[in-house]
């Protein structure tokens, strides 16, 4: 099972973001998925279309700028767009990681066939003092909101549970930085609540890459998912 | 209901125990000042302008638009004064590459001030992404 990845780094929001994403990506490798990681000036619209033809992926992870009708990968080029975004058709989850997206892109791209889109429907914003939002004392909680998604993703947890996975902690951080004397506290307090509430879930809630590991820790795939109840119900049906 | 005023300034101090990181937050207007909770605390318990202070609290958004504006501006003026702050990261489509005046992608606490002040596109967004924290603010005082 294959896994996209995009991200765009090329000015400073973006090698911020694009981080951010980075030990997400080592999680999936971790489970046994596979990643093409399109990073920096290889995240072109050329390049993306040669990943999803060659091979079309369960999921998209796609981060770069954004309006409300265009996402946009390395030097701002528009990826997918409203009215044009039917490379996404058949896609498990797309996550695009931008501002505004959530507005028209995301459902257009849910009508285009693609079965679960999240992104977010405000500006997305954070306070970094550093270059690296990782270990960034004010940016920090920002990447853990965002891994958290994707890592849910790598989980087999469904669109909707991937959502509130990230949910979770950014009212993990909302209460952390209420509580701070950090003289940039309410900052990061603000973008929190706005990045929050701005998440963007369409289509199908229940979507997922796969089942989540059985007790013999092995991960279940879609297609095992409906094969294993219609041999079920073939068994049963021979057994009478 | 409507509490005593020692009950008012207990209710205060707990809540900004509670929320030291907003305590400094401006979020009412009191004789045309914009006042924080630690402002409102010093004031009510050293007994200056305490009906305004009172009636700030318990009559937020007489006229909300303006007095945002006024606690906005008031607030990025305060960021903006302490030296090598962070910055505000967005991933928002340019201005110059989208239709939409959107935020840049990145911008200093002066910047974001200066966009406050003249009250445009920016300043708007910035403003709305502002009231949330009053929100929060204002749901948490009794």
């Amino acid at each position: 099972m294959k896994v996209l990845f995009a991200r765009a780094s090329f000015e400073e929001a973006t090698q911020s973001s694009a981080l951010m994403l980075a030990p997400a990506i080592n999680y999936f490798v971790g489970k046994g998925l596979r990643i093409d990681d399109l990073v920096g000036s290889r995240a072109t619209k050329a390049n993306v279309d040669a990943s999803i033809n060659s091979e079309r992926p369960a999921a998209i992870i796609s981060n770069g700028h954004g309006d409300d009708t265009r996402h946009t990968l390395y030097n701002y080029e528009v990826v997918y767009e409203t009215c044009s975004c039917d490379e996404l058709n058949g896609i498990e989850i797309v996550y695009l990681f931008s501002c505004l997206n959530g507005r028209n892109l995301v459902p257009d791209a849910v009508e285009k066939g693609a079965k679960a889109v999240i992104g977010y429907n405000q500006t997305f914003g954070w306070v970094q003092t550093g270059t690296n939002p990782l270990t960034d004392t004010h940016a920090s909680g920002t990447a853990e909101a965002v891994q958290a998604l994707v890592k849910a993703m790598a989980d087999g947890k469904t669109a909707q549970e991937e959502v509130q996975a990230s949910t979770d902690v950014w009212n993990q951080q909302i209460a952390k930085w209420q509580a701070s004397d950090d003289p940039y506290a309410a900052e990061v307090v603000k973008w929190a609540l706005s990045n929050r509430d701005a998440q963007v879930l369409s289509g199908d809630p229940s979507a997922r890459l796969f089942l989540p590991a059985g007790p013999t820790g092995r991960v279940i795939s879609k297609k095992l998912e409906i094969v294993i109840p219609l041999a079920i119900a073939v068994l049963l049906f021979l057994a009478v | 209901m409507s509490y005593s005023l020692e009950q008012k300034i207990t209710n205060l101090k707990d809540w900004i125990l509670k929320h030291k990181g907003l305590a400094d937050v401006p979020f009412a207007v009191v004789d045309n000042e914009p006042i924080s909770p630690n402002d409102a605390l010093k004031m009510l318990t050293s007994n200056l302008n305490v009906d305004s202070v009172v009636i700030a609290l318990e009559t937020l958004n007489v006229d909300p638009e303006e007095q945002d504006w006024l606690l906005a501006e008031a607030y990025f003026k305060k960021m903006a004064a302490m030296e090598k702050g962070p910055r505000v990261y967005t991933l928002s489509s340019p201005s110059a590459t989208s239709p939409l005046e959107t935020l840049p992608p990145t911008m200093t606490f002066q910047e974001m001030l200066e966009h406050i002040r003249a009250r445009d596109a920016i300043g708007v967004q910035l403003l709305e992404t502002h009231n949330k924290l009053l929100e929060l603010m204002r749901s948490g005082f009794t």
